[in-house]
Formats: C-alpha cells, sequence, structure tokens
C-alpha cells in the first residue's frame, strides 16, 4: 500500500476528472452506435489507435505537418471510414448483430494486426498540441491534458445539443427509436445511421488524438478503450446519456485511485470487476432505465 | 471441381474421420521428432477450436476470450504440478475444473442478457485477466510460472507420449461433443440457437442448458489449456492474448462454424502451415493474413469455405442444367 497524503488526494482528483470527462466523450460515442444501429462495435478501440497512427504518420513519419492539421485530417478521414463502415459492413449484417460484432472484432484484428506489422510493437511518441504543464494546486498538468478536458468537454455539450436539440438529432432519435415508422415520416434511415456511425468513430478518435500525446501509442491501446466504454455503458445502461456519463466519472476516478493508492498494474481491473457486480446485481444499469440514444 | 463438391457438409465428417486415422498412424509409424510435435500442436489447437465451435456452432453463444478458459485451466494445472506435487496427465484433467468455477461465477449473470453482451465479457475477461496475472505474485507476474515437469522425464518416450496424449484429448473432446450434438439434448441447444423465445415458449429453461453447454465448452477448452502448458513446461500471461483467443474463432471460420469436424481441419490447415513452414512473413503478419482472410471468407459467405464449395458447385449445376 502506497501511504495516502494530501498531494496524493489532489492528484486523483484532479487526474479523475481529466481521465473521465476523456472517458465520457469515449463513452458517449460508443452508445451513440448501439443507441442507433443496436450493435456493439468491437473495433470502437481501433479507431481510437488508427488516429494515433494517422498523427504519427502524418506529423512524425512521412510529412511535416502541423499536429492540428494533421489531426483535422484523420478525424475527416475517420468520419469518412465510418460511413464507409456503415454501408460496407454494418448495412449488409444489419438483421444479425451477432454477426456484425465478429466483423467489427475481425476488423479490429485486421487493424491492429497490419499496423502492427508495419510498425512493430515499438510505443512511439506524437507531438503534443499544446506544449509545457501549468501548476494547477500544486499538481503539474500538462497544457495537452487541459486541452483534452477543454475539447471533451466542448464536444460533449455539442452532442448532446446536437441529438437532444437539434433536427438531425431527432431524426436519430427517431431512427434509434423506429428505422421503418421514421422512414415514413420522411426521415432516411440508412443516411441517418451512416451519420450516426461516422460521427461514433470520429469521436473514438478525436478522444485518441487528445490523449495519446501524453502517452504513447501501441498497437494494442484500443483494447482499454473498448474495455472503458464497454464498463461504462453496463454500469451507464446501455443508450442512456446521462447515464454514461455519471458512469464514466465513477469509472475514471476509481480507475484513478486504484491507479494511485493500490497499483498501477491493477488499472481496468477495477472496472471490470465493477462490471460483473452491476451484471450481478442490477443487469439494467445503475439507473435501471435504458432511454433512446 | 468435383472434389470442392464433395466438401459439403455431410462428407466433412467422413474427411475428418480419415485425417483421424492417418493422424494417429503416422507417428506411429514414423518415429520422426518433429512429426511427432508438429501434430501434438495441431491436436491441441483442434481441440481449442472444437469447444469453440461447439459453443457458437451449437449455441450461438459468440466467444472472443476463448483463451480465457485456457489460461486459467493452464495457470491451475501448473499450480497443482508445482506445488502439491500432482502428477501431470492428472493435472491436464484436473485444471479445467478450475476454469469451469471461475467461468461460471463471471459469466452466469451474462447469460441472461443477450448474445452480445457475452461475447464482449468473454474479450474483455482476457484483457483484465491477463492483468491480473501481470500484478499478482504468485502466479508469476509478468514471467510467468516456469520449471512445470513435462509429462515424462524419458526424453525418449516423451515426444510419443505428448503425441499420444494430445490424440486421446482430441477423441475425447470430439466425443463428447458429438454425444451432446446429436443426443435430445443438442437439439435443444439448437433450437436455443435459432430462436431462443421460441425455445423458452416451448418449455426449454434456455439459461439451465446454455449453463451446460458454456460449462461442457469450458472443460474443452480447458484441456487444451492445461496440456499446452505441460508441453512448453512454461506459463506467462500471453496464454491469454489476442493470438489464442483469436485462433479458435478463425479455424472455425475458415472451414465453416456448426460442423465440430471443420475446426479440426482449419485448426490443421492453419496450425501446420504455420509450424511447418516458418516463412519470415508468415511469423510477422500472421494474425493480419488469417483475419483478413477469414473477414473476406465470412463477408461473402457467411457459413465459411464449406459455404463457398456449395455456392460454386450449386452454379456450376444450374449452368449445367441449362445447357441443352
Amino acid at each position: 500500500m502506497i501511504e495516502i497524503t494530501s498531494t496524493l488526494i489532489t492528484v486523483v482528483l484532479i487526474y479523475g476528472f481529466t481521465e473521465s470527462i476523456i472517458l465520457a466523450l469515449i463513452s458517449e460515442g460508443f452508445s451513440l452506435i448501439f443507441g442507433v444501429a443496436k450493435v456493439i462495435d468491437v473495433a470502437y478501440g481501433a479507431w481510437y489507435m488508427l488516429m494515433g497512427y494517422i498523427i504519427y504518420v502524418l506529423s512524425v513519419k512521412l510529412l511535416n505537418l502541423s499536429v492540428y492539421l494533421s489531426t483535422l485530417i484523420g478525424a475527416a478521414a475517420l468520419f469518412l471510414i465510418g460511413i464507409g463502415y456503415y454501408y460496407g459492413v454494418n448495412r449488409r449484417m444489419r438483421e444479425a448483430p451477432l454477426d456484425f460484432l465478429l466483423a467489427s472484432f475481425l476488423l479490429a484484428l485486421m487493424l491492429q494486426s497490419f499496423i502492427r506489422w508495419m510498425f512493430t510493437d515499438f510505443s512511439w511518441s506524437i507531438p503534443m498540441h499544446i506544449g509545457g504543464s501549468t501548476s494547477l494546486f500544486g499538481v503539474s498538468v500538462f497544457n495537452q491534458q487541459t486541452l483534452a478536458v477543454v475539447t471533451s468537454f466542448a464536444l460533449l455539450v455539442m452532442l448532446w445539443w446536437l441529438i437532444y436539440r437539434s433536427k438531425l438529432g431527432m431524426a436519430i432519435r427517431a431512427v434509434a427509436q423506429d428505422p421503418m415508422a421514421s422512414l415514413l415520416m420522411g426521415v432516411k434511415p440508412d443516411s441517418i445511421m451512416a451519420y450516426a456511425i461516422g460521427l461514433s468513430v470520429m469521436l473514438s478518435g478525436i478522444a485518441g488524438a487528445l490523449v495519446s500525446p501524453v502517452e504513447h501509442i501501441t498497437p494494442f491501446m484500443g483494447w482499454d478503450v473498448l474495455t472503458y466504454a464497454f464498463a461504462i455503458v453496463v454500469l451507464g445502461g446501455l443508450g442512456d446519456f446521462r447515464g454514461a456519463l455519471l458512469a464514466s466519472f465513477i469509472i475514471g476516478y476509481v480507475e484513478v485511485a486504484v491507479l494511485n493508492f493500490v497499483s498501477p498494474l491493477l488499472a481496468g481491473a477495477a472496472s471490470m470487476i465493477a462490471v460483473v457486480l452491476v451484471l450481478w446485481f442490477r443487469p439494467q444499469g445503475i439507473f435501471g432505465r435504458s432511454r433512446e440514444v | 471441381m468435383a472434389i470442392i463438391y464433395y466438401l459439403t457438409k455431410r462428407k466433412i465428417r467422413l474427411i475428418g474421420a480419415l485425417v483421424l486415422i492417418f493422424d494417429w498412424l503416422l507417428p506411429q509409424a514414423i518415429h520422426a521428432e518433429y512429426l511427432m510435435y508438429l501434430l501434438t500442436i495441431m491436436n491441441t489447437y483442434a481441440v481449442l477450436a472444437i469447444s469453440w465451435d461447439f459453443l457458437f456452432g451449437y449455441l450461438g453463444l459468440l466467444s472472443l476470450g476463448h483463451s480465457f478458459f485456457m489460461g486459467v485451466a493452464g495457470y491451475s494445472a501448473a499450480l497443482m504440478a508445482l506445488n502439491y506435487g500432482i502428477p501431470p496427465i492428472a493435472a491436464i484433467f484436473l485444471g479445467p475444473l478450475v476454469a469451469i468455477v471461475i467461468t461460471l461465477a463471471v459469466g452466469l449473470p451474462s447469460l441472461r442478457l443477450r448474445g452480445h453482451f457475452f461475447a464482449l465479457l468473454t474479450f474483455l475477461l482476457i484483457l483484465v485477466a491477463a492483468k491480473i496475472t501481470d500484478a499478482t505474485p504468485w502466479l508469476g507476474g509478468h514471467d510467468g510460472l516456469f520449471g512445470i515437469p513435462f509429462l515424462s522425464s524419458d526424453m525418449v518416450i516423451k515426444r510419443l507420449l505428448e503425441f499420444n496424449m494430445s490424440f486421446v484429448l482430441l477423441v475425447f473432446a470430439l466425443a463428447v461433443t458429438l454425444a451432446i450434438v446429436k443426443s435430445r439434448y443438442g437439439l435443444m441447444l439448437q433450437a436455443i440457437r435459432e430462436d431462443e423465445v421460441a425455445a423458452r415458449a416451448a418449455g426449454i429453461d434456455v439459461t439451465k442448458y446454455k449453463m451446460y453447454g458454456l460449462i461442457v465448452s469450458a472443460y474443452v477448452a480447458g484441456l487444451s489449456g492445461s496440456f499446452i502448458v505441460f508441453l512448453s513446461g512454461v506459463v506467462n500471461p500471453t496464454i491469454y492474448g489476442l493470438d489464442n483467443a483469436s485462433y479458435p474463432l478463425i479455424m472455425s471460420f475458415l472451414i465453416g462454424r456448426g460442423t465440430i469436424f471443420g475446426p479440426v481441419i482449419g485448426a490443421y490447415l492453419i496450425k501446420g502451415i504455420e509450424e511447418s513452414l516458418r516463412i519470415e512473413i508468415l511469423l510477422k503478419a500472421r494474425l493480419f493474413i488469417y483475419a483478413t482472410i477469414v473477414f473476406l471468407i465470412f463477408y461473402f459467405y457467411r457459413g465459411g469455405l464449406i459455404d463457398v464449395a456449395r455456392q460454386i458447385s450449386e452454379s456450376m449445376k444450374k449452368r449445367g442444367g441449362s445447357r441443352p
């Protein structure tokens, strides 16, 4: 056991917050694809990882583009990949969700092993968007992390507005409820689902772009993201915006607390134990209701 | 092309049986060390693939983390042999029992939920199991456990003994799964796979039979795990890795799911080519190559190579029929 001091508690409070808000962004994207298309995207972490490598290739390895530009290119590319992913894979397997799950697993496996083959297991680092660090209540925080918190918060607000206040969001919610009925109301379920999945893939990538400069990029980093996203949506109830938000803060703080107070090796295990407990006692999630989207 | 036509689902049992007989006879006739080792590895992975195919092909439960059963059984068998002096052959059969207990504790609640929860939960289990094993000193941590006794200390008979053991395990796995599939329980399991609600309406206790199926699959998969530990003499967290998790899936989907013998042939093909050729690109990018091939087959023909063969032969028949 590590001795608990007041600095350590501040560290946990601050880093827990940065971790949680990133997790919220990740899990909202994950729950979007589930809410609209009623499938689980096992490749969700692979997009996160892919973004790290897109930035690595564009900004470090081949061209010397600025990180902002390569992030934008990467986000746009991932949005298009997501739309292609819907038309190519998801729509083909719409009537069999388990087939889609399997296909997305194989796709994630392909992506991961391809990147492992091309770039080896070595953990490369990619440049930060903003360098330097600031002292916050005596704890040093990278400016990159501050940027990640601010951007995630802005994106979460925008996502909430998009889904619950805009016309496109109304269409998304309508398709999530009943694709056939929404077709009768003049909404094209195909394009709405394609947008939603493109958005979900892009959010995963943006989260990757915000976090990976602080850490390193490895071919395996996507799987942890999938673990967290799954743990959060199970805890919060699938397709529940507020539930997922609350659950991200629970998981985020638990993770950072375990990391600092128990052992860095056990990060990820705690949230998994939480998932198993929830599945045993409250399979419907903490709020006990599953809302649309 | 006529050969492809004969590769349909029914004929695959016959081919499987012939492969099996050939597999047993070959090492008895030719005492080549490497050949025996190769066949041992192929048999071990065939056992793993059978257990996966039983779970998915007959119960509709998709497991993305089949290496979990392998790893838990492997570690338990290794600990039994190292700390309690249980002879390896007994430990091979006892280790998977621990896998059953842990699987039930963790996996039981997800059986009540929809199919994809089970799939994702199994996948996350292996990630977490590897992490917990990494952090636990009495499991050897990151380096794993060493000095696990071999089946026999006599190097001369060791290889043949290992081969025969792997063959026994393969026959055991085939016998158990085929017996269940052919019995009336097999019918119930297939009913659950086809339509869970209808099966429940017909008076089948869905959760109970899923649990039984899970127990059988966990035990058989565990056998391959506890055996491979005594084969190599070491066990470390890589046993939970993606390689072992995706191999049974890839092997089953290559030939055709829900056939029991299909995965055996798939395992023989994949492990046979991989271990005997040892080409540079196959070692570096094997998972990419396998995943791509299986993804493409799955994308265009859901039923694997059997489905490909059937559709080709059907279209050939049609073309032949239209000719005057």
